[in-house]
């Protein structure tokens, strides 16, 4: 207040005395209404980035929904088995499906995400073992999809970046022997999967959380996601998601976040594409 | 406050763009504040606890439509702060002034030695509750809170003129009552007031 003034630097000593004794919050209720209000924070900031999307997610979740409930109506439920099988028209149905249950948590929903890119990699041996070039073709275009979206929402997270790393290191390994063992549309459609899953590697690496770089420097904000990059923008398309039909083709529709900005701007610039999306027969 | 204006800046921009980790750190910088305007209003310490948390709750919902300019970001949230112990006082039936002061929990029976130490707690809640309702805001805003003048007077929807004479008459009637007053008089109170130069 004001120094030259004992009387009132007296008086500011009494009143800071008697504010410490009796108007002292307690620290561990402080403590605990931090936290919670961090908590707070979190879910309304999480909240406000989904909102855009929700009404679309739960439109796309009950179209899905009527649509394998009238597929199942209809046919057998063995057939339907077959009909989702990489390459089977319902395929496209079931990814799509798959993704719109996805969770809306984001530690869920990174690991749900890598649970998706490992069942397409296992789908993709079937399909190779069974010599199955549609199957090759459709698990290896829903393949690249998953990766890009799970690239896409990881955000700059160092144990989600290094899980997906790990994954997807573990994925090269297989694709790279997968490729070695199909015929020769399958392996280029592999080769190409593989391209892709290095430069998701090469991603990764470079958003890892690095405390001295700006704008990263504290655990709870992730890195701005990369603006597309002009040169590739026509390399992968950003596809809106058609509701399932029984009849729909493998490349058809896609699972609905990669109409998402954010996915589609990863899209454009990191991952390549393979030269025709058309399967190859 | 431990931060200054610039940095506070920053830290109710990025919080705006939903960095939790801002709004912790505004968090950190004003809840002993808030906490002890609000605790000198109200009777119980659980209803101070409640009231900041509630406080800060407002400022998170609010936040977004906070504009930097023009109001400082201690005045926008005081004034939450403010207007939060209002509505619990009309709620509960309350009087939301410094007569709670001396029912703090200190006036219980303590050890010896902190005997002179209540003594003069309890002389200067005595004091307080002398003051008049706005004097003592102007009090538990400047030096409770730590605000500026020009904080306190956004708080208290008055001119900053205005709450630093307040100020000033609160002082002298503390220092009165405290038997603090100086030989000349009432003539050298006005050296009470800030400085032009106060930052705060």
């Amino acid at each position: 207040m004001n120094d030259e003034d004992p009387g009132t630097e007296e008086l500011a000593r009494r009143l800071e005395a008697y504010a410490s004794a009796r108007l002292a919050p307690n620290r561990l209720a402080m403590g605990q209404m931090r936290s919670n209000l961090i908590d707070e924070a979190r879910i309304r900031t999480l909240e406000a980035t989904l909102s855009r999307g929700t009404r679309r997610h739960r439109v796309r979740r009950r179209i899905a929904a009527v649509a394998l409930a009238a597929v199942l109506t209809a046919g057998g439920a063995a057939t339907v088995a077959a009909a989702t099988t990489a390459g089977g028209p319902l395929y496209q149905a079931r990814i799509w499906l798959e993704t719109a249950a996805l969770s809306m948590d984001a530690d869920t929903r990174a690991l749900e995400r890598l649970h998706q890119i490992d069942a397409r990699v296992l789908e993709l041996e079937r399909a190779a073992t069974a010599g199955d070039q549609n199957g090759i073709t459709a698990a290896i275009d829903a393949y690249r999809d998953a990766v890009a979206a799970a690239v896409a929402e990881i955000g700059n997270y160092g144990d989600r970046l290094k899980s997906l790393k790990a994954a997807l290191g573990l994925h090269l390994v297989v694709l790279q022997t997968l490729s070695e063992r199909v015929p020769k549309p399958a392996m280029d459609a592999i080769k190409h999967a593989i391209e892709a899953s290095h430069r998701a590697v090469e991603r990764i690496d470079a958003s890892s959380p690095d405390p001295v770089k700006p704008g990263v420097g504290h655990p709870d904000k992730p890195a701005a996601t990369p603006k597309a990059s002009k040169s590739t923008e026509s390399s992968v398309e950003p596809r809106e998601i058609a509701p399932p039909s029984q009849d729909s083709s493998p490349d058809a529709s896609r699972p609905p976040e990669a109409s998402d900005q954010v996915l589609e701007d990863t899209l454009k610039e990191e991952l390549s594409p393979l030269p025709s999306r058309s399967p190859a027969h | 406050m431990n931060i200054d204006d610039e940095a506070l800046e920053r830290l109710v921009r990025e919080a705006q763009a939903g960095n939790s980790w801002a709004f912790g750190r505004i968090f950190d910088e004003f809840h002993v504040p808030v906490y002890r305007f609000i605790a000198s209003r109200v009777h119980r310490p659980s209803d101070a606890e409640d009231l900041t948390q509630l406080v800060f709750v407002k400022a998170l919902e609010a936040l977004p439509r906070y504009e930097q300019r023009g109001i400082p970001f201690g005045g926008w949230l005081f004034r939450l702060a403010r207007n939060t112990v209002i509505d619990h006082a009309r709620t509960r039936h309350e009087h939301a002034d410094l007569d709670a002061a001396l029912e703090q929990p200190s006036g219980a029976a303590g050890p010896e030695h902190l005997a002179s130490v209540r003594e003069e707690m309890n002389a200067v809640a005595q004091a307080l509750a002398g003051l008049t309702g706005e004097q003592r805001e102007a009090i538990e805003l400047r030096f409770f809170a730590g605000l500026s003048a020009r904080e306190a007077a956004e708080v208290m929807g008055k001119q900053e003129g205005t709450v630093r004479g307040l100020q000033f008459r609160a002082i002298a009637a503390l220092r009165r009552e405290l038997g603090m007053e100086l030989d000349a008089g009432e003539d050298r109170s006005a050296t009470l007031l800030p400085s032009a130069g106060d930052p705060r």
